[in-house]
This record gives C-alpha cells, structure tokens and sequence, in this order.
C-alpha cells in the first residue's frame, strides 16, 4: 500500500501536481505506522521516494 | 562555504572511483538470493507439479540418514524444489555450507559448485576472497564510507539558494549540474545512511564487547552420543509444518530435524517482523518435540545493550534480509540511481576541469565493476559443472575482464564507442549463453530483461560522454 501511495504521488510529480503529490505522500506516511512490520514499510516508503521522486522530476511532462 | 565546497570536490574526486565500487557490488548484493539461483542452470528446470514436503522430508531422511542435522526449506516462488542442508555436529563451516542438494519429489538435483552471488558481494567489503586481508580492508572501507558520508554532509552544505527542482542545464556541464543537485539531494540520505550502518555492522559488535564482560558459559565437554539411526515421524512434521505456518504467518520455513535433541525446529526462511522495537531483537522460530510444541519463540523478544540495538538496527536496514521481492527490487533500482550519481559526478567533474583523464576515471570504474561481473556470470555458464578448480576459474575470469576493462578505460578514453561495444558483446555473449545452458524460469527471464535494457541503453549512448 505504501509502495503504491509513493508511485501514484511520483506520477502526480510527473504531470506537474506538486501539492496533490505532498499530500499523497503525507498518506503514505502515516500509512506506514499502521502496517504490520515496521522495517519494511518505512524502507517501502523511503527508498521510493528516493528513486521515484528525482526521476519523475527529472522526466516530468514540460507545461 | 568555500571550505566545504574544496573540500566536497577534493575529497570526492579522490574518493569518487573507490566508491563506486563499493555501491555497485553493494547494490548487486540487494538481489544476491535471485543471483545465487540464477547462477546454478542445473536446477533451474521448470517444473509444473507441485512438490509434495511429505515426499522430500522421507527422502531427506532416508538418503541423508548418517547425518545428525538436516534442514529443509521449503519451495520459494521462483524455485520449485526443496532445498536440503545435511551436517554433523563436528563438520566444518565449509561442509555445512556446501552440503546442500536440491529435491522435487521425484528427482535430485545437485548444485554447481561456485561462489556464487557471494563472491561479487564480498567485492562491496573485503575485495579479495581472503581472511587474512579482510580486516585490513573492512577498515579500510569503513574509512571510504566514513569519507562518503563527509563529502554528503558537505554537500548539503552548499547546494546554496539554488532550486533543486528546477532544471535549466543546456550544455552538458550543466546538465550534469542539474542530475546532481537533484538526485543527490534525495539519495544522499540512502548513501549517507548506508555508510554509517555499514560501518556500525563492522564495528558495534567489537564496541558492545568492550564495555561488556563476558560470561563465559561452561561447556561439557563430554560428547553425546547421537542415534542416528532415528527416523521423525513425517506426518507428525507436516502437523507442526501447518501449525507453525500459521503462527509464523507464512508457508516458506525451514524445518531443522535435531536428531541429537529429537527436536523438531521450524523458522521461516524471511523473516519479515525482524526488528518490532529498537531496543529488542526478536527470535522467530517454534520448536517441537515428538509429540507437541516444546517452545514458543515466535514473538520471544530479547533486550539488547545499546551497541547490540545499533548493530541490530544496522544490521536490518543495511543488510535488508527479510526484504520480499518488491523491496528488493526497488532497492537494487536505488543502487542503479547511486551509481549513476557516482558515475555522473566523476564525468561533472572532468568536463569541469575539461580534462580527458578524469572521464577515463569514470569509465575504468563504471566499465571495470559492470564487464566484470557479467564476465563472472558467463564463465559461471559456460565452464562445465565437473570442472575442477571451476570456482577459481570463475574468479579469475572476473580479475582479467576486471584488468582489461580498466585499461582499455585508458586506452579509448576519447573513443567511448568501443568500450560500450565490448559490453555489448559480453552481454550478447550472456544472453546466449543463457539461451543455450539455462533453463528459463521466472529469475532467468527477468535477468535477461535487465540485460536488454542494459544492451539498448549502451547502444543509445554509443558515443558516451563530450566534455
């Protein structure tokens, strides 16, 4: 669930909707204290942030 | 700022190839499961059945039957077979280690003998498959990683008031510029924390040593005398199998049959609720005697000394065992970003300085580490299962592609084509071989995905880099 908020909030990065985008994230990050195992959804929620926010910025659609 | 900024480059074109390294060997040890199973062709034959545990627990136990201890982990989803690990009390760590075969039921299958995934994780820590160098190297490393985590921390010194999302690069310098503020500034954090995890993994264990005393437990020497001859009851085992299945949450275990004890261990082979608190390392694991369940350790909880936590945290986040495939995934395509961030910064850096040697750095690093490891993995295909000496051939294979790669780096450092051409071939030369000597399963295929990507990625960028 966690991996999926992050990649939908990438793509929002992607088409230019900054804000949705932080607020999905911020979902996905209280998301991650109700999963079953800790570990596993915060190195869910930090590693893709880490590697889809840069792409997505850095292939974003030019308005 | 002018400090941190001399610093920051100084310190980081020195650094620059030695880091590299160990991000790629790092990052190739995120998939080192689905490396290992990729690297032994033998047992990679699809098989349609399902395979029966009843089937491969009797056969464990008839065939391995002058063994005390005998572990049998159950199917994963890419392998279809049981795995079997047979041993006595008195084997050496070696003979545990390699006494493994494989069954489905019907047929045995038995392991090419190689290092596998082991030898190209061991680059990311020790470099040389040796114990007598391994100390020196771990320190040296943890120096490397120490350094690292500097050059980020003063990185995030001078990004200054620029935007990090804006991207105004036109010329490559400045393109580079841009890839460098940007995907630094988010994998900085993963880099910056895998360095110090790394070298608390090294290190907290010897620091709890020295603040702690040891009690030295007592040990019988007497030896006792084991029935090997004993035979579990394997309907009473798929009984425990079940029962411990839903206590532990998942159907991939290893059951360890103890003939010395006649205890029945079973634990699941990922554990994913590893580390449920910080100050308390968790043991997951449910033995049985001959009839019920002796102890229940799947939610035992042990409190840890304060360097025990550090080592335990750093243990679960740098090392990522319990990690299921997704994350695994995802954290290897973190440690692609990391090395092209490395990568990208040497080649910033040379058409900064416009020097035509700093590029020939960046290519001995990138293309030394990449044709070397698929070197390894093509010798680990094409030299036959009987060979002797066949994992030291594999090896040597990996130092020569490893030496040729970095000179020819210097070679052609204004021919960038060549070097991308000869990763091609050995990627080419991968792909067939694949196609010849293995068998395609759901690992086999994704990793020949990951070699076409790599393949159309090389030809798109034939020229490389123009300072």
């Amino acid at each position: 669930m966690v991996l999926l908020f992050n990649i939908i909030a990438a793509l929002c990065v992607f088409f230019n909707y900054a804000k949705i985008a932080l607020a999905i994230f911020a979902i996905s990050f209280i998301a991650m204290f109700f999963t079953q195992s800790f570990a596993l959804s915060f190195l869910l929620f930090v590693a893709s942030i880490i590697f889809f926010v840069p792409l997505s910025v850095l292939f974003k659609v030019k308005k | 700022m002018k400090v941190f900024r001399v610093f920051h480059s100084t310190f980081a074109v020195v650094l620059c190839w030695f880091l590299f390294f160990i991000s790629f060997f790092g990052c190739v040890s995120y998939i080192n499961d689905y490396t290992n199973y990729y690297m032994q062709p033998s047992i990679q034959k699809n098989h349609s059945k399902e395979v029966s545990l009843n089937d491969c627990i009797d056969y464990a136990q008839k065939e391995f039957k002058d063994y005390e201890t005998i572990n049998v982990a159950t199917p994963t989803f890419y392998n279809n077979l049981c795995e079997i690990n047979y041993f006595n009390a008195n084997s050496t760590k070696a003979e545990k280690k390699s006494n493994i075969a494989y069954f489905d039921g019907e047929e045995k299958y038995t392991k090419t003998p190689t290092l596998g995934a082991k030898f190209l994780f061991g680059m990311h820590y020790k470099i040389f498959p040796f114990k007598s160098t391994q100390s020196i190297i771990e320190a040296l490393i943890s120096i490397v990683a120490f350094c690292m985590f500097l050059i980020i921390l003063s990185g995030f010194f001078i990004i200054g008031k620029k935007k990090i999302f804006e991207l105004k690069g036109k010329n490559p310098y400045a393109k580079n510029y841009d890839f460098h503020i940007l995907v630094g500034t988010f994998i900085a954090v993963f880099l910056g924390f895998l360095s110090l995890s790394g070298i608390a993994l090294n290190y907290a264990k010897d620091i709890d040593k020295f603040f702690t005393t040891k009690v030295q437990k007592k040990q019988s020497k007497e030896k006792v005398s084991v029935d090997n001859s004993y035979i579990f009851d394997t309907n009473k085992i798929l009984e425990f199998y079940s029962t411990a299945s839903d206590k532990l949450g998942t159907k991939e275990l290893i059951i360890t049959l103890n003939k010395a004890k006649k205890q029945v261990q079973i634990s699941p082979i990922k554990n994913i609720n590893s580390l449920k608190s910080f100050n308390q390392s968790a043991s997951n694991n449910i033995v049985f005697d001959e009839e019920k369940i002796l102890e229940d350790k799947s939610f035992s909880v042990k409190n840890n000394s304060f360097w025990q936590s550090v080592y335990e945290i750093s243990f679960t986040f740098h090392r990522v065992k319990f990690a299921p495939i997704y994350l695994s995934l995802l954290l290897f395509a973190c440690g692609i970003l990391a090395c092209v961030f490395i990568y990208k910064a040497m080649q910033m850096y040379a058409s900064k300085k416009k020097k035509a040697n700093y590029l020939a750095l960046a290519n001995s690093a990138f293309f030394s580490c990449f044709n070397a490891s698929i070197a390894y993995l093509i010798a680990n295909k094409i030299l036959s299962a009987d060979l002797a000496n066949r994992a030291l051939m594999e090896q040597s294979f990996f130092y020569a592609i490893f030496v040729l790669s970095f000179a020819l780096s210097f070679i052609f450092y204004k021919k960038q084509s060549i070097l991308n051409y000869f990763s091609i071939a050995l990627l080419v030369i991968l792909l067939l071989c694949d196609f010849i000597f293995s068998y395609y399963s759901i690992v086999t295929v994704g990793f020949n995905i990951m070699w076409i990507i790599f393949i159309i990625f090389f030809a798109r960028r034939k020229n490389g880099f123009v300072i």
